[in-house]
C-alpha cells in the first residue's frame, strides 16, 4: 500500500564537504505535519549544515528535499514554505520588532500576549535588545509564521529556564497546524518535546526509538 | 514575492553594497564621460570593483541574517545577484545620465 505523503517533509541523501572534511555523507530526516521532529548530535556533526543545505544558505555536493510527495519541490524558494531559524540571531539589526513581524506577516500583539515583556520593546531596533530576549523573539516569529514546516536550531540555547516550559508549550500548540523540526544540546527539553528523534553521529543519521539508542550510539552517558 | 518585491527588499538588506558601489559608479560615470579615451577602462574598473565589494559584502555579512531573507521566499542566487543587477543598472544609467552634461563641460572648454 502507498504510504500518504500529505504533510511530510523528506530529506535525504544529503551529502556535504568542505573540501577533504565530510560534514555529511548520507544524512536523511523526514519530519510530518502534527509531529515534532528531534535532530540530535555533537557539537560538529552537521546538525546545522543539514537545515542550511535544507534552506538553501549552504550547497550541498548532493540533496534530495521532496514536500507532500510532490513530483518535483522547488529548492531555491522553499523559504516561502519551511521557515528556519538558525543558530544565530537572523532579523536583521537595523529593524525594530513590529517590522520584521510584518514582514513575516506575523502579529506582534500575539507575541505580546505572549510575553508581556515585549510590549514596551516595540521602538527598540533589534541591536539594542538583549540576546534572550531576541531569540525569544525569533522563535515566536518563526513558529507563528504561516509554514507547513518550522526548522528551530537550539530554541533553548541562552533562554531563562522558566521560558523552557512556555517554549515547549508553544511548540505542543502549533505542531497541530504544521511539522516541526527542533534540535538542541539541552536533550532533556527535547526529549519531552518530541514524537520523532534522529541522532546525526558521523554524517549518517540514525533513528532513535529509546534512551537506550543514544546510549548506544555514544550521545549520552549510561 | 513578485520580482519587484525582491528587488525593493535587495534595498534594505543590500544597502551597504549599493552605496559603496553607487560611490564607484560615480566616479566612473563622470570620469568615463569627461575622458571618453579611457571610459573602457572605467567600465572595467567598475566591473571589477563590483566584485571586490560583493566579495567584501559576503565575507563581512552578519552570518544568520541571509536566512531572515531565505525565509520570504528569495533564493540565495537572488539575494546577491539582484543587488548585483541594480548596480550596474545604476551604472549604465549614471552613464546615460552624464554623457550629454559632460559634452557639455567639453565644449565649454
Amino acid at each position: 500500500m502507498e504510504e500518504n505523503e500529505d504533510g511530510k517533509l523528506l530529506i535525504d541523501s544529503v551529502q556535504l564537504s568542505f573540501g577533504q572534511n565530510t560534514v555529511l555523507q548520507s544524512a536523511f530526516v523526514t519530519a510530518y505535519k502534527g509531529k515534532v521532529t528531534g535532530v540530535l548530535g555533537r557539537n560538529g556533526t552537521g546538525k546545522s549544515c543539514l537545515f542550511k543545505c535544507i534552506m538553501g544558505g549552504i550547497r550541498p555536493q548532493n540533496k534530495y528535499i521532496r514536500l507532500n510527495g510532490e513530483a518535483k519541490t522547488d529548492y531555491g524558494h522553499i523559504g516561502l514554505r519551511v521557515k528556519y531559524m538558525p543558530q544565530e540571531h537572523f532579523i536583521p539589526r537595523g529593524m525594530t520588532l513590529p517590522e520584521a513581524y510584518k514582514m513575516y506577516n506575523v502579529d506582534y500583539e500575539g507575541l505580546v500576549a505572549w510575553m508581556e515583556q515585549f510590549d514596551c520593546l516595540r521602538k527598540e531596533k533589534v541591536k539594542q535588545l538583549s540576546g534572550g530576549e531576541l531569540r525569544l523573539a525569533e522563535f515566536y516569529m518563526v513558529l507563528m509564521s504561516k509554514a507547513e514546516f518550522c526548522i528551530l536550531d537550539e530554541p533553548f540555547a541562552n533562554i531563562a529556564p522558566v521560558y523552557a516550559d512556555r517554549i515547549r508549550a508553544l511548540i505542543n500548540e502549533q505542531k497541530h497546524n504544521k511539522g516541526i523540526i527542533v534540535t538542541d544540546h539541552i536533550y532533556e527539553e527535547i526529549l519531552k518535546v518530541v514524537d520523532d528523534l534522529f541522532l546525526l553521529r558521523d554524517g549518517f543519521t540514525y533513528q532513535i526509538h529509546s534512551r537506550d539508542d543514544l546510549v548506544r550510539l555514544g550521545y549520552i552517558f549510561q | 514575492m513578485t520580482l519587484f518585491g525582491k528587488i525593493a527588499l535587495s534595498f534594505r538588506y543590500g544597502s551597504e553594497y549599493l552605496i559603496a558601489s553607487g560611490v564607484v559608479s560615480l566616479i566612473a560615470a563622470i570620469n568615463g564621460n569627461l575622458h571618453p579615451e579611457v571610459l573602457f577602462g572605467w567600465k572595467v574598473t567598475k566591473v571589477l570593483s563590483s566584485l571586490i565589494i560583493m566579495y567584501l559584502f559576503v565575507t563581512f555579512d552578519r552570518k544568520g541574517r541571509i536566512y531572515f531573507y531565505l525565509n520570504l521566499g528569495i533564493s540565495r542566487l537572488e539575494y546577491y545577484l539582484i543587488p548585483v543587477a541594480l548596480d550596474l543598472v545604476i551604472f549604465w544609467g549614471l552613464l546615460l545620465l552624464f554623457a550629454p552634461l559632460s559634452k557639455l563641460l567639453l565644449s565649454m572648454m
